[in-house]
């Protein structure tokens, strides 16, 4: 009995995650955060902002700023790819615009996969959350509110 | 859901409309104007509150709007003069009142109030009846001698006996909706007759044991049965009327009781009124003498508002496809365009009048804030208001009357001093606020001028060496001094009052106007008092724009604050000492920014400045300066498409836009890139522009 529901504990799911390649790398982020997917257009450059943030972009009549997610995450630029993607995610009705190699897919990663991510993150990166071992690829899943939180507390300055 | 819900919004709707014109007629009277038909106006506006109030069940407003309306009778009645300290009293009682109504709609705890204040008041009146039966749950005693002075009424007069059958509510009838047509016809004194009511137990709803009897003095002296027929015509069968003739008019008196149980039963009757009588009340007692106008939601203006922006876009697209081309009928088409953008031009004015409220009501909050707070921090001012027709955007007015309580309790608490000290310094012991709004072109300028002490530069300048803003040994000019009140954190006052002194308000109200798009500047004389002024854009939506190009870049200068524009050769330029450089116009020396630089775009601009042109800007009283750009490209209306809420705020750009071509295109914020530029930053915005920068 007690077997029985060990195996339905490792076989729980996590929530859906949308996995994306960046910068040579697997990322995942919570699908509830994605509002839809677009192509890459160059985007117009903003003064007074960090590297990473490219600039903005006219997403269907929204002015919608867009970062360069591997920059963000520390790892080489994406740069001015036409072939790159645009993941937009909301929070708390505020948009952003992730810059992206590629979209992968869309998956429930199950929870025996998780590796407890404490042992792999380098200098206490906070932002990545999760890492999952999924079909043998490593996917690392990132934090929506921590990625936005620069551009989230520059609009709280504001 | 409350099947009334709507309607409860309508009668709040009004409500509102009627405690500004109470405000109003109060701060008239107060002012000297002494007339019947602002007196008039004042009464009847608190009796179409009580109605309502009474239909919604709302009892301590109804009873408040009651003792309201005796002092207000015996005011009328002269039985009190409009004396200062009478009109204090009936002004707080307008603003209890307004509470009261504010409370009843849930959304705020029942007001505190010294009711003992309007009953003395109405006291003095009370027992003088009118002789005008406004509402038939409001019959009062008919005296003798009113009856001359009513002028209106001709003998005979007509009783009428009105008694319900079983089927009559059952069909949709109310005896009030029959009493309150036959009220047209004349003037109506009803008594009812419920001798007949069974126990309680007994009693059923729907049939009524009620009878009533009607006196009608009508108001036309041939009226005729038929005529007093026909208001129960759709009654006809449903109850049984008695109409006769009355040979004198004899004057009737009745018994209180009997008073006493009609209110009780109309009172019942009102409560399970349906939609009709319920929005006719208010109507029915203020007869508006305002042009006619209707209520619009306002989610459908700002579709329109959306529609006609991207309307302007769409033709910037055309007008750039077409530009390119050559069709054989260039100039026709180019006609055409041109036509088709000034009726566009057009629509938008219009769209935007829509959405353009004069700021009078505003103002008139405002005088509330100025007596509470006088009253409040026992000092005496008074409020002069100009410039209330200029009209300003909704959202704006919104979006201003935080800021602008803000300032006007901060020149009450910190500016005016106590009537004893200004006795002493030879100014009036009343304290002046003067608060104006004008339009320059296409901004509202909003001042704030008190007569008060001015700003203690001393004390603001310990309080931010001590909070650390600034350091000691800087110097700084009065101007710099003036504008550190707007920080946050700062505040001179020794206590925290429920009024002001944690340092908040400045600094709220620095945020507020900058969200609008607006500044602020305040001017300071020690001594003779202080000036605050707020410019604000007059519309949100669209702006008449200069396409400047900066290296790859094209951005959107507004042309509201451009002056003149000049070939770079033609221009003399200096290079300053400190780095800085100077541009001559008009005989001065003006700073000379350049855009690319002061925007330090990623993008590099060329520094070759073969096509270069400087604009000179004066985006407000503060002072002009020269603009270098690469090139100027065009002229355009844009849609101001916001970008703070995803993007903070950004030194130099107030928004952005949306070209023909698809691209973004920033709008220069001239302020605040001269802001920038010139001036030098206390350390604590320094600080935090780091920090959001570094993530």
């Amino acid at each position: 009995m007690r077997d029985d529901q060990s195996e339905n504990d490792t076989d729980a799911r996590g929530d859906e995650l949308l996995t994306f390649r960046c910068a040579g790398q697997h990322y995942g982020l919570p699908l509830v955060d994605v509002l839809e997917i677009r192509g890459w257009t160059k985007p117009t450059p903003v003064p007074h902002s960090p590297n990473y943030l490219r600039g903005v972009v006219n997403n269907r009549g929204v002015v919608l700023p867009v970062i360069d997610l591997a920059l963000r995450l520390g790892l080489p630029e994406a740069g001015d790819n036409p072939r790159n993607v645009v993941i937009v995610v909301q929070k708390n009705r505020r948009v952003l615009g992730l810059i992206v190699q590629a979209v992968s897919d869309i998956i429930s990663p199950r929870l025996s996969e998780l590796q407890a991510s404490d042992q792999f993150k380098p200098h206490g990166d906070s932002l990545l959350t999760d890492i999952y071992l999924a079909d043998d690829v490593f996917v690392r899943v990132v934090s929506t509110a921590a990625i936005m939180l620069p551009v989230l507390e520059r609009a709280r300055l504001a | 859901m409350d099947p009334f819900g709507s309607i409860r919004a309508t009668f709040f709707e009004e409500c509102a409309e009627l405690l500004e014109t109470l405000e109003a007629g109060l701060l008239a009277l107060q002012s000297g104007l002494e007339d019947d038909d602002t007196i008039d106006a004042i009464f009847r506006a608190v009796h179409s509150i009580k109605g309502g109030a009474g239909a919604f069940d709302l009892g301590p407003l109804v009873a408040y709007a009651h003792d309201f309306e005796n002092a207000l009778e015996a005011l009328r009645s002269r039985a009190i003069e409009p004396s200062p300290g009478v009109m204090i009293i009936l002004l707080r009682a307008s603003d209890t009142l307004s509470d009261l109504v504010t409370a009843s709609q849930g959304t705020s705890p029942p007001p505190r109030f010294d009711a003992s204040e309007l009953a003395r008041l109405g006291g003095s009146g009370g027992d003088m009846a009118t002789a005008r039966a406004e509402d038939p749950s409001d019959v009062r005693r008919v005296r003798p001698s009113d009856q001359s002075t009513s002028g209106q009424t001709y003998q005979p007069s007509w009783t009428i006996q009105f008694e319900p059958l079983p089927g009559l509510l059952a069909s949709g009838n109310e005896p009030l909706f029959l009493f309150r047509s036959l009220e047209v016809l004349g003037s109506i004194v009803v008594h009812v007759i419920d001798t007949d009511l069974p126990a309680l137990d007994d009693a059923t709803i729907l049939s009524g044991r009620l009878r009533w009897t009607i006196v009608l003095r009508p108001s036309a002296p041939d009226l005729t049965e038929t005529e007093i027929e026909s208001v129960f015509e759709f009654a006809l069968n449903l109850c049984i009327i008695n109409i006769k003739p009355v040979p004198v008019a004899d004057p009737m008196s009745c018994d209180e009781a009997d008073l006493d149980r009609n209110q009780v039963s109309t009172n019942e009757a009102q409560l399970s009124a349906t939609t009709a009588t319920t929005v006719s009340t208010p109507s029915r007692h203020q007869p508006s003498q305002s042009p006619a106008s209707i209520r619009v939601e306002l989610d459908r203006v700002d579709r329109l508002v959306n529609l006609v922006g991207e309307i302007v876009i769409s033709q910037s697209m055309l007008a750039q496809e077409i530009q390119g081309e050559t069709y054989p009928d260039a100039p026709a088409i180019r006609t055409r365009l041109e036509e088709l953008q000034q009726l566009t031009r057009d629509i938008q004015d219009g769209v935007m009048a829509i959405r353009a409220q004069p700021v009078k009501t505003l103002f008139q909050r405002m005088t509330r804030i100025i007596r509470e707070t006088a009253q409040s921090t026992g000092k005496l001012v008074v409020l002069e208001t100009s410039g209330e027709g200029t009209e300003i955007d909704k959202t704006i007015v919104e979006r201003l009357a935080d800021p602008l309580m803000h300032m006007l309790r901060n020149a009450v608490d910190h500016g005016i001093e106590a009537p004893a000290l200004r006795a002493t310094l030879g100014k009036n012991q009343v304290g002046t606020v003067k608060l104006s709004a004008m339009q320059r072109s296409d901004r509202v300028i909003i001042e704030i001028v008190d007569d008060g002490a001015g700003i203690d530069r001393g004390r603001v300048r310990a309080k931010a060496q001590e909070r650390g803003l600034i350091n000691h040994g800087d110097t700084h000019t009065d101007a710099e001094i003036d504008n550190l009140i707007l920080l946050p954190g700062l505040s001179t006052s020794k206590d925290v009052s429920a009024v002001s002194g944690r340092g908040v308000g400045m600094d709220i109200v620095r945020q507020a106007v900058r969200g609008l798009g607006g500044t602020i500047q305040i001017e300071s004389e020690p001594g003779c008092g202080c000036r605050m002024s707020v410019s604000l854009p007059l519309t949100l939506a669209i702006l008449d724009g200069m396409v400047v190009r900066c290296g790859q870049q094209q951005l959107i200068l507004p042309i509201s604050a451009i002056i003149e524009t000049r070939m770079i050769e033609d221009a003399m330029i200096e290079e300053l000492p400190s780095g800085g450089k100077v541009t001559a116009y008009d005989g001065k020396l003006v700073p000379l920014i350049d855009l690319a630089t002061e925007l330090d775009l990623h993008n590099a601009c060329a520094s070759d400045y073969q096509d270069s042109a400087i604009i000179f800007v004066k985006p407000d009283e503060a002072g002009a300066f020269g603009l270098r750009v690469d090139g100027i490209d065009a002229q355009l209306q844009v849609v101001i498409k916001g970008i703070t809420d995803n993007l903070g705020h950004i030194a130099g750009i107030s928004a952005a836009t949306i070209l023909g071509d698809g691209q973004v295109s920033l709008i220069i914020d001239p302020a605040s890139l001269r802001h920038r530029a010139t001036s030098w930053q206390p350390n604590s915005l320094l600080e935090s522009n780091r920090s959001s920068i570094g993530g």
